[in-house]
């Protein structure tokens, strides 16, 4: 508060100085550069879109846009951060607001977000993922993100499913619910019989039920195995937000993980090292009748050629109701910033309906955590053809939680998926959960 | 005694060797045959990441996710090689399954010729002079000061990364193309022990001769020594301008700025955006052609000293 002060004071003088003198230095400091970072492409070009308007509103301040493809980016802001040249503000994910805030790298937000009245109810998801155990909001959140079901029409059709029945499938540890009765039915071997007749080859196979479940980059599993047990009530967090342990030998988790792994040795979805490329190839190239695929796949899947592809919402619990782990990403000021007014200004602007609306519609490349601009973006990519409706309705139903903050998010990734990726490759049995829980308390407790 | 052994022994099999070749055509046909099927495996197992790379870029990314295995570019467009060159608008790139990001190849391409020149033209240059202090000069602890100097080809880069990165910050020459070179350009360990090794084998008579003509050790070094090493010395500098071209960690943390940024990160636009999503793969890997062109042409034009550079010191 007292540095913004000084600052406003600061630049008065030289505003003051600059009418009078008309000097040099007056100008670099009435022409401000606010840098900001993403490591999406997309979003760049998408958020690029907004910098005329909020230029034009906010003269004197220019912003430059940079993108650092993702394995790069996090090294680089961290070396910024040493050596004092980090960006202004920048993209960031849930995964390092601890390592970050506790480090004082973050500016809190409250008292801008106080001053310029900002209605933190217009996002519906990510401000409460944005705060930090000192209770203070370093961010405003910017996108979520979250799984749905993609699938081929035709291969639907031919195994005499409707589009209702994608869109009403449930799951559960015990039997696998409608949902793998489907992917078996879905599943064909070479000689044209399905994965739920008598003589189905599984070693075999010409079209899976679905995509591999198994390939996960992060603990949770979010955008697959993960998040199939969440939908069904099996939670891995031991609490909502900052867990202190994740529940991997809880018995019911540890019976869904192997249903799972099943799938793929029985020949239902293919094995976690069979193929290199995503899940849009696996559904793309025919391989697989359906893919668990994240939300931002679905304008690339609008495009194939020769291919229709359905979107349906995520896979539902038992009971019918969805659970859907969500993650969003958030606008971050650095601390070390030396124009936080101006920043501000720019972070807002972003994070503000104009500019979401516009950066989104612009090529589809996120869901904007605005719900306005969700809906925005829902009606044009509707109109190209594109089914938005499905996610618009997770907003409506009141179906998505958020990823939770933990300690050592990097490290816990680092350690705990190899051991995940070699459960699902048959490289060890049931006892690797318990070493994970174990594990997983170690790291979540430590702050380091 | 022993003389006579060592001298008959290597001479019978090479006479039985001749003569079975003579008496068994058919056997030697064979040989060729498995020597020449051996190269064509080798050719196709070098080239064939070059053609997939070719084929890649001439795809369309649907078409390629539709046809991931095809071995012909699937829905065959030059698009990524206009995505690459700025010639296509954001609205067709995105139609493309690109990003819409826009790369100025012109401005990179500047700014990776002027990083890789002076870097290349500063370290051979400073590497002429020590490797001359090395190998011709006489003075004391010169041994001593070498096996130091040899000690810093032990020390792994990312050591020196840190302390660099903080160092040009705090002179404030990040975004400058003072800071992309500074760090690399007064000091090779590899290329003035390479040139070291060279010289050392150069006969010290011409020198004499020019001492006593009444050379001073500048002279010598430039009128003497230099045309004496212009093979392995246009092999440095080949094999430095490569290295600087493919250059990309250092950059990445000092050229924040475009107007200094090469073209092995800008190229990172092209990268995948997170883990989950897919990267440009036809744009990427056009990016990457045109990126390799120049030193292509310049291995066509330069490869045997490339070549001659490992038969020059035995070392790669």
């Amino acid at each position: 508060m007292r540095s913004r002060k000084f600052l406003s004071v600061a630049l008065g003088l030289t505003t003051l100085a600059a009418a009078a003198a008309c000097s040099s230095t007056a100008s670099s400091s009435q022409n401000v550069t606010v840098n900001w970072w993403t490591w999406d492409p997309n979003q760049a070009a998408a958020y690029e879109q907004c910098i005329p308007a909020f230029e034009k509103a906010n003269p004197g301040i220019t912003v430059k846009v940079s993108q650092y493809n993702v394995s790069d980016y996090f090294t680089k802001l961290t070396a910024g951060f040493v050596a004092g040249d980090a960006p202004d503000a920048f993209m960031d994910s849930v995964t390092y607001l601890q390592s970050y805030a506790s480090q004082g790298q973050l500016l809190p937000l409250d008292s801008y977000i106080k001053q310029d009245n900002v209605n933190m109810n217009q996002y519906s998801i990510g401000t409460a993922a944005w705060k930090y155990t000192d209770g203070k909001q370093y961010a405003l959140p910017m996108d979520w993100a979250t799984a749905a079901i993609y699938y081929n029409e035709a291969d639907l059709q031919a195994a005499g499913y409707t589009a209702q029945d994608v869109a009403n499938l449930t799951w559960n540890a015990d039997n696998g619910g409608t949902f793998e009765r489907m992917v078996r039915h879905l599943t064909v071997d070479k000689n044209g019989v399905r994965g739920d007749q008598p003589g189905f080859d599984r070693n075999n196979v010409a079209t899976y039920g679905i995509s591999n479940l198994e390939l996960a980059s992060d603990a949770l599993g979010q955008s697959n195995w993960g998040a199939l047990l969440e939908t069904a009530g099996i939670n891995i967090q031991n609490k909502p937000n900052w867990p202190t342990q994740f529940n991997y030998a809880n018995p019911e988790l540890v019976k869904g993980v192997s249903r799972i792994r099943d799938l793929s040795n029985n020949g239902f979805s293919a094995q976690m090292n069979e193929f290199t490329t995503s899940e849009s190839e696996q559904l793309g190239s025919g391989k697989a009748a359906m893919a668990l695929d994240g939300t931002w796949s679905a304008t690339s899947y609008s495009q194939l050629p020769g291919i229709k592809i359905g979107t349906a919402p995520m896979v539902a619990g038992p009971n019918g109701k969805r659970a859907l782990i969500t993650n969003s990403n958030g606008n971050n000021i650095w601390a070390g910033s030396k124009n936080p007014g101006e920043t501000w200004k720019w972070v807002s602007y972003q994070e503000s309906q104009a500019c979401q609306t516009k950066a989104a519609t612009f090529n589809g490349s996120f869901l904007p955590s605005i719900k306005a601009s969700t809906d925005a973006l829902a009606q044009q990519e509707q109109a190209k053809g594109v089914d938005f409706s499905v996610f618009a309705d997770y907003v409506k139903n009141n179906e998505l939680f958020p990823t939770p903050d933990y300690n050592n998010g990097a490290k816990i990734t680092d350690t705990l998926v190899p051991m995940i990726q070699s459960y699902f490759t048959n490289k060890s049995g049931d006892s690797v959960w318990t070493t994970l829980q174990q594990q997983s308390k170690t790291l979540l407790a430590a702050q380091q | 005694m022993t003389s006579t052994v060592i001298h008959d022994e290597p001479a019978a099999p090479v006479t039985r060797r001749v003569s079975r070749v003579r008496s068994a055509e058919s056997r030697f046909a064979i040989g060729r045959a498995v020597s020449w099927t051996y190269l064509v495996l080798f050719l196709a197992v070098t080239l064939f990441p070059f053609y997939w790379i070719l084929r890649t870029a001439l795809s369309n990314n649907y078409s390629l996710i539709r046809n991931p295995s095809s071995l012909l570019p699937v829905g065959l467009t030059l698009g990524a090689f206009e995505r690459v060159l700025g010639l296509a608008s954001p609205a067709q790139a995105i139609a493309q399954g690109g990003s819409g990001a826009e790369i100025d190849l012109g401005l990179y391409l500047r700014n990776s010729v002027i990083y890789a020149s002076i870097l290349t033209v500063g370290v051979v240059f400073c590497s002429l002079l020590a490797a001359y202090a090395f190998a011709r000069l006489r003075w004391r602890g010169r041994n001593v000061l070498f096996s130091i100097f040899l000690g810093a080809l032990m020390i792994p880069g990312i050591m020196t990364l840190l302390p660099n990165f903080v160092l040009i910050h705090d002179l404030g020459l990040t975004n400058t193309f003072a800071g992309l070179v500074l760090p690399g350009v007064l000091f090779s360990a590899f290329s003035i022990f390479f040139l070291r090794q060279f010289m050392l084998g150069l006969s010290s008579e011409i020198e004499d001769a020019a001492l006593i003509d009444g050379l001073g050790p500048f002279m010598l070094l430039f009128r003497i020594t230099v045309p004496m090493t212009s093979g392995p010395l246009i092999t440095l500098t080949l094999l430095n301008f490569i290295n600087a071209w493919n250059d990309y960690f250092w950059p990445l943390m000092i050229a924040n700025d475009p107007s200094v940024r090469p073209l092995t990160v800008a190229l990172g636009v092209f990268q995948q955006a997170s883990r989950q999503t897919e990267p440009d793969f036809a744009g990427l890997m056009a990016a990457a052609l045109v990126a390799a062109l120049p030193m292509l042409a310049l291995f066509m034009i330069f490869g045997r000293r490339v070549v001659n550079s490992i038969g020059f010191t035995g070392i790669k």
